[in-house]
Formats: structure tokens, sequence, C-alpha cells
């Protein structure tokens, strides 16, 4: 199950850096198209932004498994194990928290975007709910990864503030 | 009473390990749920912050800088600056510096320009009996021209929050670039000066001048650099790109370089992907965390309180800079760069406007200040990145960077006192 949420997260991640790059190469496409042939292109700048709302928030599990967020470890570090313990369970829980109820709302506008047919105020036109859905899948991909690390902590692996990435 | 607790809990929770991201977030949302805010605009913020064309370029820039530093370019730049300046007194921490300004200038991350040339300086500089400490005090503090002289990533940030122009704060950042690098490169001359039997013994092998031939070939093979530089930033200053565009353009542009070279295997390819996406997630993670903060805190007037409060108390600019730069330097013990400056602008923005302060002014002094962070133990990035890379004790990196951080304030108080040395190239050329 842990190690399945693992693979998960780390395709999800390998995805999302190649969304990435894919960015790149589509931007430089468009001064290519802009320059040399005269002919702007009218997807290139809105395609790049969902690229890179997924590319983003699907990443998310991947750098909580790898304990790669930005975070105070001056205190925690030299904690005794069991307290460390705690406080690592502590943060996995508000993370936890705060996707729940981000998953829940970001699904109500997702809906409403989808149901309403809502789409984007550009010359491509895009479906709202393509740029909505990235936090809903993406939170819950973060999700997953939280009950994951909780149960490794709990049944008893060492916590690793500075793990190295696995990719 | 609510600002005290507000600060209270953020830094409980800091401390406690949960991740910056999610402390500013979880606040936010919570505070919006207290007051019966709908939590949809925490949802809505998530999507908003993300969704940004200017914010592409922070990827792009760090693709560009990683592509570059496995493609190992470091070594022709670090060779090429030294044929020219290698010999004079202090001559390769001359080399260093200059080295790192023009990395800096191809370069958004101060981590990438310390580790590019970290990795070719420092055995080098070993090797010819520099003091240890000095080195590794030269290449963290080196490094951290990489977020001051443009592209720069705390710029693209800071313009995003404060909606100012990203092309001015771009340029107003090469004033205060070209003074640090002068600053440091006269204290190296001046340590090599001071510490003559070090120096007599660091020139040994060094002091052999380069014929007009070396410097040729040197300055030829690191030109692919130069010419990146000028099209990255010449494209941006020439209104021939946005910022983004001008990222990918150098991404292409690096891409080609170390394909010619044949200096970036598939792998290290891979592993330049990756870490780019390691720090573009940690960094947007943390910006929607603010944004969500931000949102929630505004709807409390929270900003508009601590301006009123600054406002009565503080009447003069320079005891209004005195203070931010007194809470950076605090921050800075604990927080890392990207976090200050999204936990500390929204709060002080409407602050600028009441005492009629130049928000790009500000953002200058401001990112001096992160980088100040970014050498100041014990969470100071660029330490650890020259730890890592030079092989060495932490004690010896943080007893090397003290004299920079002076350096730096210096630097500060000089902007403060002549506005012109930031403000000259956006607003006055």
């Amino acid at each position: 199950m842990k190690t399945l949420i693992d693979q998960i997260n780390r395709y999800c991640a390998l995805f999302g850096a190649y969304l990435f790059f894919s960015i790149g190469l589509i931007i430089a496409y468009e001064v290519g198209a802009r320059y040399l042939f005269n002919m702007p292109t009218i997807w290139v700048e809105e395609i790049a932004r969902v690229l890179q709302l997924w590319g983003c928030y699907l990443s998310m599990g991947w750098i909580l498994k790898n304990r790669k967020m930005i975070r105070i470890t001056i205190l925690i570090e030299r904690l005794a194990p069991g307290a460390a313990k705690i406080a690592e369970l502590f943060s996995i829980t508000i993370i936890a928290v705060f996707s729940v109820i981000t998953i829940y709302y970001a699904s109500i506008i997702t809906l409403e975007s989808i149901a309403i047919d809502r789409h984007t105020s550009s010359m491509l036109g895009l479906p709202e709910w393509l740029f909505d859905a990235s936090i809903v899948l993406g939170f819950f991909l973060l999700l997953l990864q939280c009950i994951a690390e909780f149960m490794k902590i709990c049944q008893g692996q060492a916590i690793n503030f500075n793990a190295e990435h696995d990719i | 009473m609510i600002i005290a607790l507000v600060l209270f809990c953020m830094l409980a929770l800091m401390l406690i390990g949960v991740p910056i991201a999610f402390t500013l977030g979880g606040m936010g949302l919570a505070m919006l749920m207290i007051a019966d805010f709908s939590p949809l605009i925490a949802s809505q913020a998530l999507v908003s912050s993300v969704d940004s064309f200017i914010l592409l370029s922070v990827p792009l820039f760090l693709l560009m800088s990683n592509v570059l530093l496995k493609g190992g370019v470091g070594t022709d730049l670090f060779n090429a600056v030294q044929s020219w300046v290698g010999h004079l007194p202090g001559g390769l921490g001359i080399a260093t510096i200059l080295s790192c300004a023009f990395f800096a200038a191809i370069s958004g991350s101060s981590v990438a320009t310390a580790a590019t040339i970290g990795t070719v300086a420092i055995p080098e500089m070993i090797a010819r009996n520099y003091p240890r400490h000095f080195v590794f005090g030269l290449l963290a503090a080196g490094g951290t021209l990489g977020i001051l002289i443009p592209p720069s990533i705390p710029m693209i940030v800071y313009g995003v929050i404060t909606e100012e122009s990203i092309v001015d704060l771009f340029m107003a950042g090469i004033g205060p670039g070209i003074f640090l690098v002068l600053m440091f490169t006269a204290y190296s001359v001046f340590f090599a000066l001071k510490n003559k039997p070090a120096q007599q013994q660091a020139t040994k092998s060094a002091d052999v001048k380069a014929s007009f031939n070396e410097r040729y070939k040197a300055t030829m093979r690191a030109s692919p650099v130069f010419i990146l530089a000028a099209v990255v930033l010449g494209g941006i200053y020439g209104g021939v790109f946005t910022p983004t565009e001008s990222a990918a353009i150098g991404l292409m542009c690096a891409l080609l370089i170390v394909f010619i070279r044949k200096s970036l295997t598939k792998k290290n390819l891979h592993k330049a992907i990756m870490e780019s996406l390691q720090t573009t997630v940690v960094i947007f993670m943390i910006i929607a965390g603010a944004k969500i903060f931000s949102k929630a805190i505004t709807l409390y007037r929270i900003p508009q309180d601590i301006t009123e409060l600054i406002t009565h108390n503080i009447s003069s600019v320079g005891l209004f800079i005195l203070v931010v730069c007194l809470v950076l330097l605090i921050l800075g013990f604990f927080l890392e760069s990207i976090s200050m400056l999204l936990i500390m602008v929204p709060v002080l923005l409407p602050s600028l406007s009441a005492l009629g302060i130049d928000p790009i002014w500000f953002g200058i002094l401001f990112v001096i200040m992160i980088e100040c962070a970014l050498i100041t133990p014990p969470v100071g990035l660029n330490l650890f990145v020259i730890q890592a890379v030079g092989k060495a004790d932490i004690t010896e990196v943080i007893a090397g960077v003290y004299p920079f951080i002076l350096i730096m304030f210096f630097a500060v108080i000089s902007i403060y006192l002549i506005p012109d040395i930031a403000t000259y190239i956006p607003f006055k050329m």
C-alpha cells in the first residue's frame, strides 16, 4: 500500500517534471513562430499556464515523501526521538487536514465549472475545470502520501529531515 | 491582539516543523473559517497563485541554470576570467567573484551560482593555499550575487506580489550587483595583501600572466556563456522577449551549448530537470500558501493595522528601513529567502505607499537583505551548498562569511544614502 502510493507519486512527479520541460519548449516555439514566421500562436500562453498548474500540484506528494518542503528543523532535529516523532505526526496531520478541506472545496468549484460549462475569457477559451481539477487531484495525491508517511512513522521508520531524491 | 496571536501561532507551527507553505496556508484557511469567510477563497487562491505566465520564468530559469551547472560550463567561465585577472594580487579571489557575477547574469538562483562556480573555484583556490575559511566565505557570498544580478527568482516573486515591473526590478539590480562585485573584489585584494605569507604562497603558482593567445583561447571557449547572458538580458531589456520568453530561449541556448560541448549526459539532464522541479514546486507551494495567508490577513485588516502602527510610530523612511532590515536580519537566522519575502512583503506593502517609498528601490534593499539571510547561520542555504561542494566543516564556512555580511550591510547603507545606485539604470537611463 505505502509502496504503491510512493510509486504513484513518483511517476506523477516525473510526469510533472517533464511538463515543466515541455513548457520551455512550447514557449521557445512561440518566440520562434512570432519572430521567424510572423505567426504568433493563440495557445501557448494558456496551455503553458495549465501545464504549470498540473506540473506543480501533481508533484506535491513526491516532495512530501522526500521531505523537501522548506521548514524550520532547528528545534525538531534536537528533540528526543519520541518527541520528534510526535512533532512529525502533527505536521503530517496539519497537511492532511488542509488537503481534505481543499479537496472538498476545490471539488465544489470544479463540479460547478463543469456544470455551467465555464470557459476562460481568452482566444483559446479553455474549460475552467482543466485548471480547477489540478487542485483536486494534486491534493488527493498529497493526502495519500500523508497517509503513507503517517503509517511509516507509526511503524517505526526513522525520520530523515534531509532525504535525497529517489529519482 | 489579533496580530500578536497570529504571530504566535505562526511561530509555534513553524518551530514544530510544519512546512512553511502549510503554516501559511493552514493559518490562512483557519482564519477564513473562524471569521466565517468562505473557504472557497483558499481553493481559488491555490489556482490563481500558480496560474501565472510571469511565474513560469521561475522553473525555466532554474532549468537553464541546472542544465549549465550539470553541463560543467562553470569550468570554462572560471578559466576565461582567471586568464585575465589570475595574476593580480588576490587574483583567484577576483576571478571567483567575477565568475559568480557572470554566471549570475544567466542564472536566477544563488544556489546554482554557488554550486557551479564553487565546484571549480574551491579546489583551485585551496590547492593554491588560500585560507579555507576565506575560500568558503567568498564562494558562499559570491553565490548570492545570483539573486541580485538579473535574472533573479526572488525579484520575479517580489514583482508578482507587488505587481511591479519585473523588467524594472531586473534593471535596478544591475547597479547594486556591480557595486557588490566591486566591494567583494576590493576585499579579496585587501585580504591577499594583508595576509602576505598566505598571499605569497597563493600567488606562487598563479602569478604567471597568461599570454594573449591563452586568454583568447580561454575567452573563446567561454564565449557561449557571455553570448547567452547577452541574449537573456538584452532580450528582456530590448523588449524582444518577456522575462518568461527570455528564460525559455535561455533554456534552449543552454541546451544547445551543452549539446555542442557534449558535456551533458542523459542522466545529468534528467537530474537537472528533477532538481528544477523540486525547487519550483517548493517555491510555488510557499507562494500558494502565502497567497491564502495574505487574503486572510487582508480580510482581517492586519496589513492596514500594521501600516497604521508604523505610520504613527515611525515617521522617517530611514527608521522604517532600519527596522525592516533588523527584522529581516533576525528572520534570516531562521527562514530562507522566498519565505521571508512572501511573509513580509504583503504585510509591508501598504506601508511603502504610506511612507512614499519606491517599491522598486525597496525591492532591491530587500533582496540584499535576503542575500544576507542566505549566508547567515544556522539556516543560510548557501552555507550548506558550499559545505557540500567544498566537503568542508560548516564552522569553516560560517567563519568565512562574516566579512561579506558586513560588506552587504555597507551596500544596504550605500543604496539607502545613494538611491541612484539602484534606480539610475531603470529610471534615468
